[in-house]
């Protein structure tokens, strides 16, 4: 940022984050079950709507992407090649089991955890987590863009 | 409705009577209390044409398949082709075991059956075994610069050499980590 002053990057800073957490805009990457709690969670029932998070089907409209199911090796290149066109800020939430560490597929063909290809900021457990877990970890996600900034994301 | 052991014992019969040397083993298995599954086992230089005559099978055409799939027996011949076929008309259905070798191709069924074009192309991908005469014969589930066929009894559970490097080659230099956990073997 050009702002030499620290008082002014700092308020600064506060209110870009502030804009930025409220409105999470999640790149659609729905793999497997997952997918079925993901859309769960931002249907009218549990409504994600109403944390200014909108589903967007382009990454270049994106902030946040959630990996949502089995990601194996062959999907894996598109997931990349998907985080690697987001504009920055952005940041990964990995949703349930298969998600983080590979869950029941120790296999050939599935990838042991995405945190092994993309740098993930949430973890959300569960196979598959329910439509609360997600939303807890989006909420998760919103908590730690207010306590570390985001201009430096 | 007919017995269903006469239609499937009819059936075989006319099979026999055009191509008596071409079916090897007849097995029947009781589903519950009527319906009987009939297998045969069929040599594969006559395979294309029993399933060709079963679809033309007069009494009630076997126009649907329903699964095409094969099974690495581990055996001599090595796979075993398994086609399940069934008859709308007649409300019957068989299956036709084709033992097929390693390396030898074999005829694709897509002309008969369209619905065989996803299952080749899977026996191929899993199995390795090449079917001539399909129309656009790739795989399907593995990308298609994949080395081996996962599904043979002699591929690792957890990967070779090619499918744990596999990513190495497609995402961007120093990128990629090593697993935080480590799985019981």
């Amino acid at each position: 940022m050009a702002v030499e002053n620290a008082f002014i990057t700092t308020k600064l800073d506060k209110l870009v984050s502030w804009g930025r957490r409220s409105s999470l805009w999640p790149m659609t990457f729905g793999l497997a079950c997952c997918a079925i709690e993901m859309m769960s969670t931002g249907a009218s029932r549990f409504d994600l709507d109403r944390f200014g998070i909108i589903f967007r089907a382009s990454p270049r409209h994106s902030d946040v992407i959630i990996i949502a199911g089995t990601l194996t090796k062959k999907m894996a290149v598109a997931a990349r090649k998907v985080y690697d066109q987001m504009p920055n800020p952005k940041w990964v939430i990995s949703m349930g089991s298969c998600s983080n560490t590979g869950g029941p597929y120790d296999t050939y063909s599935v990838v042991q955890g995405v945190d092994t290809i993309i740098p993930v900021d949430v973890y959300v457990p569960g196979c598959p987590p329910s439509p609360q877990g997600l939303m807890y970890g989006i909420l998760q996600l919103q908590k730690k863009i207010k306590e570390e900034g985001s201009l430096n994301a | 409705m007919p017995d269903t052991g006469n239609v499937m014992a009819r059936t075989v019969e006319y099979l026999r009577k055009l191509y008596p040397s071409a079916i090897t083993e007849v097995e029947r298995l009781r589903l519950g209390r009527v319906r009987r599954d009939w297998t045969i086992s069929v040599k594969q230089f006559y395979a294309y044409r029993i399933l060709k005559a079963l679809k033309d099978y007069p009494e009630g055409n076997y126009d649907f398949l329903v699964f095409a799939t094969a099974v690495d027996t581990q055996k001599d011949p090595r796979f075993k082709l398994v086609y399940l076929i069934r008859s709308i008309k007649m409300a019957r259905q068989i299956t036709v075991e084709v033992p097929v070798a390693d390396d030898l191709p074999v005829q694709s069924v897509y002309e008969l059956w369209h619905a065989a074009d996803f299952d080749e192309r899977e026996i191929y991908d899993m199995y390795g075994i090449v079917f001539n005469g399909h129309p656009n014969f790739k795989r399907i589930l593995m990308p298609e610069d994949w080395d081996g066929f996962p599904l043979r009894k002699d591929y690792p559970l957890k990967g070779n050499q090619f499918s744990n490097t596999y990513l190495d080659r497609k995402l961007p230099k120093g990128q990629l980590k090593q697993s935080k956990h480590v799985r019981m073997p």
